[in-house]
This record gives C-alpha cells, sequence and structure tokens, in this order.
C-alpha cells in the first residue's frame, strides 16, 4: 500500500504531498511570529518606558545573518546536487549547512551568556544604572542565625491528597551556608547535623504528627549568604526561602555592589513633557547622583550640554523632547573611568569581573573577555547601593524589561527552529543514502521540503535583526 | 506559473539555477550590511528609519521567498494558502494596534 | 480543476491499495501505535470520549456547590481532600480549579478531538476515496502529542497547588500572579502545567491540520471534484484551514504566558501591579490586552472548529435519513468558506469590556453580526433539506433533528451579545454561559451522538440499539433544554458566570423572580422539597437537570460497548442506503480502504433521483449500473 503523490506531483494541485503539507505549516508559522511580531509592535507602541534602541552589539547579528544566508545558500546547494544527482557533492553542502547551523547557535550562546551578566538598577526614583556585580554575585548575607524553621506545607496538597511534586522544604538552604556546622537542637533537644535526607526524615515526622513546622536551633550561631533569587521574602531578623523554610538572625549585609558602566536617566522625564529646561531640571536631581557622587553628575551636565548643543545645530526645528534619539543621546551616559580619567571615587574592584565594550566603540570585541583571562581592565567605577534605594534590578534577561522579554522570546523560539531545522537536515544526511539509492528523487523532494524550512527561518531571522539590533 | 515540470530538471537549469543562488546569496549579504549602515544614518526621525530598515528587510525577504524557496515558478494554490494567511495576520497587526484608536473620544469630549 | 482534467498518471500507486497482503502486526502495533488513520480516529474518538466524561464530572461537582452551597457534597467530597474540599464542602478554590479545567478539557480535550480529530480521521480519507491520510506518521505523532498534553493536563490536578484555576481563557495577570508567590518551584505549579500541556495540544492541533488540508486536497480519488465533495469534506477542510491559522497565535500567548511565570518577564503586566498589597518584582510595562487579543484570535475561531464538524455531520445524516439530496449543496460549501474567513475578524467581540475604542468596537460588531448570515445560511439549507422528504427517524437522525434548534437557539442568543451596547450588561453572565452551552452541548455534541450512531455500523459492522438509543436522546434532549435556558433566565437577571456558592452572597441583588422560577418553586413543592421562589431557586433546577443527564448518557455508554460484540449485524456494506464514498469500503474498512480503486461518478447526494431504479444512486455506482447489497469483509 502506497500512499499516491508522495515523490510526483498530482497533475490539477500541482504539488506532490510533502510540498504542500510544508507550505501549510509554514502558513502556520507565518501566524506563529506574525503573533509575535504583532506583540513586539504592541508592546513598544504601549510601552510607558523608554524603548531600549541600539544595545545590542550589531555584530553578533550581523555575523548571524551572513551566517543564516551562507547556509540557506548551502542547503539550496546540496539541493541542486541531489537533483543531478550527486552524492557526493550533496554530503559537502549539507555538512557545510548543518556547521552553519552550529556556528549560529554556538554565536547566540554568546550573546545570550553576555547578557546574564549584565544587570540594570532601577532606583526609586526611575534612574537607571547599568553595569556589573563585582564577583559576579549579588548576596544577602545573615548573621548569627539561630533558628532554622522548615515547613511541611501540608495544606499544599493537589487532588485527592495526592502530590507529584514535593512541597515541603528542602535542604537547598544549606548550600549558602558560609559559616558554622549544620548542627542543630531538634524541640526534644537531641542534637541533628541536617542533611538532605535528614531534612526529608524530620519533615516525615513532622508531617506524620500532622505538625506544620519543625524548629530547629543551631548550637553555634551560623552565617548565610543567600541569592535573593532563592528567597521569597526577608526582613531586618528573617528571611523565607521559597521553599518555605525560615532562617532567622540578623541582616549583615543586602547592598548590591556594581560596576557602572552606563546611567539612563529617562525614565525621570514624564512622557508628554515638552519643556526641556523642567526635564533637565528633574534630571538634576536623580536619586543616580546620590549613589555616584558629585562628579559624574559635573561630567554628565558637561556631556549633556554637548549632546543639546549638536542638536541644536542640527535640528533647530524640532521639540528635542520628542526626538528619541536626542533623548537617548542626552539623557544617558556612559561611565568609563579609562575615558574620563580615575577619579576619587574609584574603588578598585576585585578579580573575575566582567568588562563590556558598547558595540560603537569596539566592534572588534565579539566576546566579552573574561578577567581570568586577559587580566581585565578596571573601567568602571564600583559603587554601594542600598536595598532601601532599589526600586526594581534584574539582569538582562527577559525580566529586566519587555524589550529583552521579546528579545528571549522571538530569538529562542528562532533558535529552537534551527534547532529542529538542523535535526531534521541531519537525519536527511546521514540517513539518505539508502533512498538515494533506491528512489533519489524522493530524497530530493525531502531535501527541498527541508530546506524550504530552513529558508523560512532565515526569512524570520532577516526581520528579527534590523528589529532587535538595530531600531 | 506556465513552466513545463522537465525543464527544471534538466542539468543546464540546474547549473544555472546555482549561479543564481550564489548570486541571490550576494544581493543579500549587502543587503544586511545596507540594513545596518541605515540604522546609523540620522534621517531625520527614528520613525524614518525603522520604515527604511523594515523595508529593506521586506525587500530581503521576498528575495529569499521568491528565489530560495523557488516560490516564483510554484503553483497557484500555494498562493492562495499564503495570500489568506497575509490577510489574517494583517488584521492581527492592524486590529490590535487600533485597539484605543476612538475618533469619537475626540469629536464629543 | 474539473474532473476531466485530472490524468491520473499515478494509477499503479493506487493499484496497491487493495493488496492486503502485508505481514501481521503485534496488537501494540495494530491498535496502540498505528498509523492507518481509522484507528487513530478511533483512538482520538474513545479518549476524547474519555475526557468528555471527566469534564462532565467536574461540572456536576460545581453544579452541587452552586445548588447546595455549604453543604458537604456525597460521595466525593472526602475524597477530595480536606484542602480542597475540608469536611466534604466544595472550596471556592476547588470550584474555580473545576470551572477552569471544565473549560480546558471540554474544549480542547473533548470536543475538538472527537469532533474534527476522531471524526475527521476516520471519515475523511473514506469520503474522498484515499486510502490513508497524506501523513500518516505525522497522523500517530499527532494523536501522541495530543495525548501526552491531555495526561499533563490530568496530572496537573495533582501538583501541590492544584490545578489551573482562572478560567479556561487563563486571563492574566492573574494567571500570571496567581500560584506565584508561595511555591517552591513555579514550574510545578497546575497554572505552568497549563500552558505547557497546552503547547502540546497545539502543536498537535497544527500537525493534525496540516495532515487534513494536505489529504483533502492532494488524496482525493479520481473523478472527486471540488464539488464532488461531500459537505463533510468541505467543512473539514475549513476547520483544518482554522486550525491551521488561528492557533499559533494561542500558542504565542502561551508560549509569551509561559516566560511570564517562568522567567518572570511582564509581556501581559501592566505597570505598578500589586498584589496582596505588594508590588511585584516585575519590570511591568506590558499589556493584559495582548494577551486577550492573543487568545481570542483563536478564541473565535476555534467556536467555529467546534461547531463546524458538527454541522457536517449532520448534514451527511440528514440527506440520508430523508431520502432527498441535501438542499443547496452550493450555497452551503460557499457559506462555510465566507463562514471560516469572517471568523478569523471578529474576535475582539469577546472584549467589548476592556474599554476599545469605537474603531475596533464599530468594526467588530458589524463583522459579527455578518457572520450570523452563513450560520443562518447553513442552518437554513439543512432545515428546508427536511422540506417534503419521508423521514427516517432513527436515532442518528433523531439526534440530527434535535440539533437544529438546539443550535438554532444557541446561535439566535448570540445575537444581542454583537452589540456592545447589550454586551456591556450581559458579558460574563449565565447569559453568556446559556449561549455559548447551547450551541456546543446540545448542538455540537447532539451532532456528534448523531454521527457515533450513523457510522458505527461502517466502524463495527453492527447497529447500535434503537431502543437504547431512544432511551438515551429523550431524556437528553428534556435535562440539556432544562439545564441550559434557565441559564438564560439567571444571566438576564444579572447572574455572574464565576459565583461559587451560585449567588448566595448576593441575595439582596439576586432575589428577583418570574414565573419560571416561581414555578419551579411550586414544582418542587409538591414532592414537599423547598426551593426559593427567586432566581436563585433555579440553581436547584439546573443541577438536577446535569445530574439527570448525566444518568441519560448510560444507556448510550452501555450501548457503546456491548453493541460491539451484541448489536445487530449489518447485511450490506451500505446498510443505511446512503450515497457517499465511505460505504463503498468493506465493513469494517481494512488497511487501505478500498477493496477497488475507488472512482467518484457524481455528485454526493444523489437521493430519488428521478428514473432512477432505488432512491439512492451512490458516488461510486458506474453509470448504468446496478445497486448491489453485498457484506465484505476487510482481511480481519
Amino acid at each position: 500500500m502506497e500512499i499516491p503523490y508522495t515523490v510526483k506531483a498530482r497533475p490539477d494541485t500541482g504539488l506532490w504531498n510533502a510540498k504542500m503539507g510544508i507550505w501549510l505549516f509554514l502558513a502556520s508559522e507565518v501566524m506563529l511570529f506574525g503573533g509575535l511580531f504583532s506583540a513586539y509592535i504592541f508592546l513598544r507602541i504601549g510601552a510607558d518606558y523608554p524603548w531600549p534602541v541600539h544595545v545590542l552589539n550589531p555584530w553578533y547579528g550581523f555575523i548571524n545573518t551572513l551566517v543564516l544566508i551562507f547556509s540557506s545558500i548551502t542547503v539550496l546547494q546540496a539541493w541542486l546536487a541531489l537533483k543531478m544527482r550527486k552524492w557526493g557533492m550533496y554530503q559537502i553542502w549539507m555538512v557545510l549547512t548543518i556547521a552553519c547551523a552550529g556556528a549560529f547557535m554556538c554565536i547566540k550562546t554568546v550573546e545570550y551568556n553576555d547578557k546574564f551578566h549584565h544587570y540594570g538598577v532601577q532606583l526609586n526614583d526611575g534612574s537607571v544604572l547599568e553595569g556589573h556585580l563585582v564577583n559576579n554575585e549579588y548576596l544577602v548575607k545573615f548573621g548569627e542565625v539561630k533558628t532554622v524553621t522548615l515547613a511541611t506545607r501540608l495544606n499544599a496538597k493537589g487532588m485527592l491528597g495526592i502530590n507529584l511534586v514535593n512541597p515541603a522544604s528542602d535542604a537547598g538552604f544549606l548550600k549558602y551556608l558560609v559559616e558554622g556546622k549544620p548542627e542543630f537542637k531538634d524541640e526534644s533537644g537531641n542534637i541533628v547535623t541536617l542533611d538532605s535526607s535528614v531534612v526529608a526524615k524530620l519533615l516525615a515526622e513532622a508531617t506524620k504528627n500532622k505538625k506544620p513546622t519543625v524548629k530547629l536551633t543551631a548550637v553555634v550561631p551560623l552565617k548565610f549568604n543567600i541569592e535573593p533569587a532563592r528567597l521569597a521574602a526577608y526582613d531586618k531578623g528573617k528571611a523565607a526561602f521559597r521553599d518555605g523554610t525560615e532562617i532567622e538572625g540578623k541582616l549583615e549585609d543586602d547592598t548590591m555592589r556594581l560596576l557602572v558602566d552606563k546611567v539612563d536617566l529617562r525614565r525621570l522625564i514624564p512622557t508628554q513633557e515638552e519643556n526641556l529646561g523642567k526635564a533637565v531640571a528633574d534630571v538634576n536631581d536623580a536619586d543616580a547622583w546620590k549613589v555616584l557622587g558629585p562628579e559624574w553628575k559635573e561630567k554628565y551636565l558637561k556631556h549633556y550640554k554637548e549632546e543639546s548643543g549638536k542638536f541644536a545645530k542640527e535640528h533647530d526645528k524640532q521639540v528635542p523632547l520628542k526626538n528619541g534619539d536626542f533623548v537617548r543621546e542626552a539623557f544617558t551616559m556612559e561611565i568609563s573611568l579609562h575615558e574620563n580619567g580615575a577619579t576619587a571615587h574609584q574603588v578598585k574592584p576585585e578579580i573575575n569581573e566582567k568588562e563590556t565594550h558598547k558595540a560603537a566603540e569596539s566592534p572588534q570585541h565579539m566576546a566579552p573577555t573574561h578577567a581570568a583571562e586577559g587580566g581585565g581592565h578596571h573601567d568602571h567605577p564600583e559603587i554601594a547601593i542600598e536595598k532601601k534605594d532599589i526600586h526594581f534590578y534584574s539582569n538582562f534577561t527577559p525580566k529586566y524589561n519587555n524589550y529583552f522579554a521579546i528579545y528571549f522570546a522571538l530569538t529562542g523560539l528562532h533558535g529552537l527552529h534551527v534547532i529542529g531545522g538542523a535535526i531534521v537536515l541531519s537525519y536527511f544526511l546521514f540517513f539518505g543514502k539508502k533512498m538515494f539509492k533506491e528512489n533519489p528523487e524522493h530524497l530530493a523532494n525531502r531535501v527541498e521540503t527541508g530546506g524550504l524550512f530552513w529558508h523560512f527561518v532565515d526569512l524570520v531571522w532577516i526581520f528579527l535583526f534590523p528589529l532587535l539590533y538595530l531600531m | 506559473m506556465s513552466h513545463e515540470h522537465q525543464d527544471h530538471d534538466s542539468p543546464e537549469y540546474l547549473k544555472k539555477q546555482s549561479l543564481l543562488v550564489w548570486k541571490i546569496g550576494g544581493v543579500l549579504g549587502f543587503c544586511t550590511i545596507a540594513t545596518w549602515l541605515v540604522a546609523f544614518h540620522d534621517f531625520g526621525s527614528h520613525g524614518r528609519n525603522i520604515t527604511i530598515g523594515l523595508m529593506i528587510a521586506a525587500f530581503k525577504a521576498s528575495l529569499v521567498a521568491l528565489i530560495f524557496m523557488h516560490l516564483k515558478s510554484e503553483r497557484g494554490i500555494i498562493y492562495k494558502f499564503l495570500a489568506f494567511t497575509l490577510v489574517f495576520v494583517t488584521g492581527l497587526f492592524v486590529l490590535t494596534y487600533l485597539h484605543w484608536s476612538d475618533p469619537l473620544k475626540d469629536y464629543l469630549f | 480543476m474539473s474532473a476531466t482534467a485530472i490524468a491520473h498518471d499515478d494509477l499503479k500507486n493506487t493499484d496497491h491499495a487493495h493488496d492486503h497482503g502485508h505481514k501481521k502486526q503485534s496488537f501494540l502495533w495494530k491498535y496502540i501505535f498505528s498509523t492507518d488513520h481509522k484507528v487513530i480516529g478511533l483512538q482520538y474518538g474513545l479518549t476524547a470520549m474519555v475526557f468528555l466524561l471527566f469534564g462532565f464530572f467536574l461540572m456536576m461537582v460545581m453544579r452541587y456547590s452552586i445548588a447546595f452551597p455549604g453543604k458537604p457534597l456525597p460521595l466525593f467530597g472526602t475524597l477530595l481532600g480536606e484542602r480542597w474540599a475540608p469536611g466534604g464542602v466544595v472550596s471556592p478554590d476547588l470550584y474555580n480549579m473545576f470551572g477552569a479545567m471544565h473549560g480546558t478539557i471540554m474544549v480542547f480535550l473533548g470536543i475538538v478531538p472527537l469532533g474534527f480529530a476522531a471524526f475527521g480521521n476516520y471519515i475523511v480519507p473514506l469520503q474522498i476515496g484515499a486510502i490513508d491520510m497524506a501523513f500518516p506518521k505525522l497522523n500517530a505523532w499527532s494523536y501522541w502529542l495530543f495525548f501526552v498534553g491531555g495526561v499533563m493536563m490530568l496530572l496537573s490536578f495533582f501538583m501541590p497547588t492544584g490545578a489551573a484555576q482562572v478560567g479556561w481563557t487563563n486571563y492574566s495577570p492573574l494567571a500570571t500572579t496567581v500560584q506565584y508567590l508561595d511555591v517552591k518551584n513555579i514550574f510545578f505549579t497546575g497554572q505552568t502545567q497549563w500552558l505547557v500541556s497546552m503547547i502540546f495540544i497545539i502543536s498537535s492541533s497544527l500537525l493534525g491540520a496540516v495532515n487534513f488540508v494536505t489529504t483533502i486536497l492532494n488524496l482525493r480519488c479520481k473523478g472527486m471534484t471540488w464539488m464532488r465533495m461531500p459537505f463533510f469534506v468541505w467543512a473539514m477542510l475549513v476547520t483544518g484551514f482554522l486550525l491551521l491559522l488561528a492557533f499559533p497565535p494561542l500558542e504565542v500567548a502561551a508560549i509569551l504566558q509561559l516566560f511570564d511565570r517562568v522567567f518572570g518577564s511582564s509581556f501581559f503586566l501592566p505597570t505598578g501591579l500589586v498584589e496582596a498589597n505588594q508590588h511585584l518584582d516585575i519590570s511591568g510595562g506590558g499589556s493584559p490586552l495582548l494577551y486577550q487579543h492573543l487568545f481570542w484570535f483563536l478564541g473565535h475561531p476555534e467556536v467555529y472548529v467546534l461547531i463546524l464538524p458538527a454541522i457536517a455531520t449532520v448534514a451527511e445524516v440528514i440527506p440520508c435519513n430523508i431520502r432527498r439530496p441535501l438542499w443547496g449543496h452550493k450555497t452551503m460549501i460557499y457559506a462555510v468558506l465566507v463562514l471560516g474567513f469572517l471568523s478569523f475578524i471578529v474576535w475582539a467581540h469577546h472584549m467589548y469590556l476592556t474599554g476599545m475604542g469605537s474603531v475596533v468596537s464599530t468594526f467588530f460588531q458589524i463583522t459579527t453580526v455578518l457572520i450570523s448570515v452563513p450560520s443562518v445560511i447553513l442552518l437554513t439549507c439543512l432545515m428546508i433539506s427536511l422540506w417534503g422528504g419521508s423521514i427516517r427517524f432513527n436515532t442518528a437522525m433523531l439526534f440530527a433533528c434535535a440539533f437544529l434548534p438546539m443550535f438554532g437557539i444557541g446561535g439566535l442568543t448570540g445575537l444581542p451579545l454583537a452589540f456592545n451596547m447589550i454586551d456591556l450588561f450581559l458579558h460574563d453572565t449565565y447569559y453568556v454561559i446559556g449561549h455559548f452551552h447551547y450551541v456546543v452541548a446540545p448542538g455540537t455534541i447532539f451532532a456528534l451522538f448523531a454521527g457515533i450512531y450513523h457510522w458505527y455500523p461502517k466502524i463495527t459492522g453492527r447497529f447500535m440499539s434503537e431502543k437504547l438509543g431512544r432511551v438515551h436522546f429523550w431524556p437528553s434532549l428534556v435535562f440539556m433544554n432544562l439545564l441550559f435556558a434557565p441559564m438564560m433566565i439567571q444571566g438576564m437577571a444579572g447572574f455572574h458566570r464565576r459565583w461559587y456558592d451560585g449567588g448566595k452572597a448576593f441575595e439582596d441583588t439576586t432575589s428577583v423572580s418570574n414565573w419560571f422560577s416561581q414555578g419551579w418553586s411550586h414544582f418542587a413543592g409538591i414532592f414537599g422539597v423547598h426551593v426559593e421562589s427567586t432566581m436563585i431557586g433555579l440553581n436547584s433546577l439546573m443541577s438536577f437537570a446535569a445530574w439527570g443527564l448525566a444518568i441519560a448518557q448510560i444507556p448510550f455508554i452501555i450501548n457503546l460497548f456491548f453493541s460491539i460484540k451484541g448489536g445487530k449485524k449489518v447485511t450490506c456494506d451500505n446498510p443505511w442506503h446512503a450515497t457517499t464514498m465511505e460505504w463503498d469500503t468493506p465493513t469494517p474498512p481494512g488497511h487501505g480502504n478500498f477493496l477497488h480503486e475507488p472512482v467518484a461518478y457524481r455528485n454526493p447526494y444523489e437521493y430519488s433521483v428521478p428514473g432512477a431504479e432505488d432512491d439512492y444512486t451512490p458516488q461510486f455506482l458506474p453509470d448504468g449500473a446496478k445497486v448491489e447489497e453485498k457484506l465484505t469483509r476487510a482481511e480481519h
């Protein structure tokens, strides 16, 4: 039993099955990416914050565009080679195509990794400082921790009382113990040394007795340095982990240390504001200067003057605040010790920090140089920001703002398509020999189908490159 | 759409195709550079930059679709699918974009 | 693309259709991982019916909470667990959870798979004379993706947080922030699992849709021209396109919401969102409206995905049982095409209350009113078909006939909702619930019952019991109406759709009454049961109707399973004397379907052709040949 029109086209529709199938599938893909692009437009138009423009390094996008275009050519050459029944050429072109997919994903990985280490901190008035964390870490430090309360979370139960995943405390919090041994006295006075099995045992007992918590007292006071993402909430004396575990002690330090490379004051200006004088006055009182210090404020005012002078020369008739490019140039400033000369405010940062380079300044730097490898230039001033001054902070992940969110969503989904396409093409490469011998036209059709998908992936990227990197 | 199927399998035709693909690839590469240069050139407003950038992208996309995906010699039925798809995508774009637009509000209040 | 133009140079391929000499398959490969469209159709059908039954069960629990708020649920109350039903009383959380899952399961796991995937898979290739779907392996993949998605959806009940709780529409920001702050791992929450399972289900539908459209366009047999395709195939073609083009935006919505939940982005979260007096740790700047647009861009075509297979089934059952051609076959085809097109541009009529601008709202009112035209054409054609027919009232026909007025009520009650002036008052009330349940429950589900009774002899070689069929039909019809008609009355009185206590907490505002509620109160009084004479008293009427409806399904379930071995045997391959191609196959059809190369000689509904010997002239009957009543057995 064979299904008709798998190789030869049906006369009245003029298509073989797979070609019709792939075009239908591509139509649905158009709707998928159409939906994402319309989300992009909707979010960008409705944004109540300055939409980031020119914040990505265009070299990544540019090289990836060329890689994808080249791979589109090679996949076509592979198909043409099959049409001419040249198996060897087909293999060469196909290997090249798949290598391109690999290169694309590698570049993507480097690019993503960059974002994970770059942070933005929004202060209470809306001024934003960008930079890297000292030692790549921000820790909430608790000392004199005497009490640890484990939660059984009796009430977190699925239907029929069945839980497929355990909602209770686990021993994860011990990972953040930096000083002291996890030796505790339980409620009846026995000494226990906590690890994951002991925690599980204690909680199982408590669950049996229908007790919501297990309270443990530390034999010697402990110290914890905790990643804030692991915490559901904390205050001066208490920290609650997401799994329900609570520690009681003293909050010693939750100051963020940041190597600032940029200050962005655009959020201080109301969206409808047209009065430049008022905007400048607002910017003058920004919280950013409280943490950065007056020297940087002076430098900024100089920078502002230069930019507004330049703007006045070029566009004398426009309202400056209505020009996004001007606002972007005038109300943000790169902060670098290297260019501006060291100031008294500088604190020598620790090892291991990473530097960034703006694309426009040093396009030759494709990848961030690791301090451990390259020695590192300590280009950026280190500042300390107290928790109470921080309104919101995040690394440049989807959380930071919707620009990065849609950037990750679009490129991530596109990346999945690249991987999927590469897998399919690899299948045609490695398992195609038998079909080539039996029915080469069928294999050519398959490669054409895979190629159509591959070109579509390329086509999507053609729009992604300008939308995300350039505009 | 009037091409005979046989034509598409002759070695001369395939060789010509192979050459054409390289040429189009070159044009695409060139356009990519152009997109970048255009993005950092001041056309007076950012909106204009976006429009020009997207026009180049659309040109590139149509080259990919017409030549690489050989839509230009493809059968009408595919065009029918795609036409509907584009109508609906446009609907999705335009109608969500217009969500707040309310000329009555300006007129009445 | 006329019939004569089709040059069949690939005949040698189709010749293999009757080649049944393939090797014996094990049970696992034959019935579980099969790529045969008929087996997959049955798999879809059985899975979907299980889901339907489960969704129905959830609804019955909800109806208990509405009718008897604060009273412990009998039988199941203690089983549900203290967290969800303290002391056996349905808690608001449980009600929300069941409400959300009822909608999701019924729509995405019940009716679409049953109507489109199951019937479509089984019937479409037979009706166009194809030996299988165009991509049999893809077909199996799409079933298994659906199955995995469905199972994950069910497993989400057993997450520590319970399953999704914010309604089948899953609106953000609530859907993002619920089960968010106090959980150990955000991925293992019902709300996140809902999104993950939806991505599976959507992917399955997309693959299915590609397969259906390709099959219909490319695998039609010799002579099967566009206009010779039965209406069923046309409706499936349109449904395929609806799924293909409308589902991706929902996939986008699900992916973005997944980002919001798992990666903390703010696609659908506005700036300054506060929950439990706490500023959430989010950047904000997103738009809940974006979610609604993306959701309803699917949501409305989805309504037609639910109803088109139903209309299609009825359009097959009716001509066969009235012995007349379908009235206006071509008109119906054009109507269904227009309907498909329009269904893409009416979505925002679900969103009038978002305060959208007058431009968009006017546009959507116009298109919404317009779309009622093709719907009415379809219904009118089916009704006119009945005129002057000699109707054979078997169970299938009873259900098909009941479908017409039920779908009519469902459709016409939707008209007022098309106007935003009226919708402002009726939005989210029981009126809306009544409206769309009339379309989907006594509408679609009745039509699907009709389909099951109609095609059962082809699938199993035996008839379903007509007696049990009637015991199934009449109570179902009565209870369906008792269940959904009072909803409209309550809705117009302002009953909100999400009250877990049926309005007890709002007694001051819900204490209006009318003749209907008073009548019910008097009626209950006869049996010594006290029921309030106000609108809230109708709750118990509807709940009893729901449970009655459940009891009425028992004869169907018995009938469905016992008739496989115990039903009356068919005596020929075409027991209903129908005209479409699927009756040309052996009973039941084997792998490869047809015993000879199928050819369509004429239009699909040639009943009572003047001058013909019999009152039916099947599509597959060559000119001048006589109708032959025989029973061929597939190779089983």
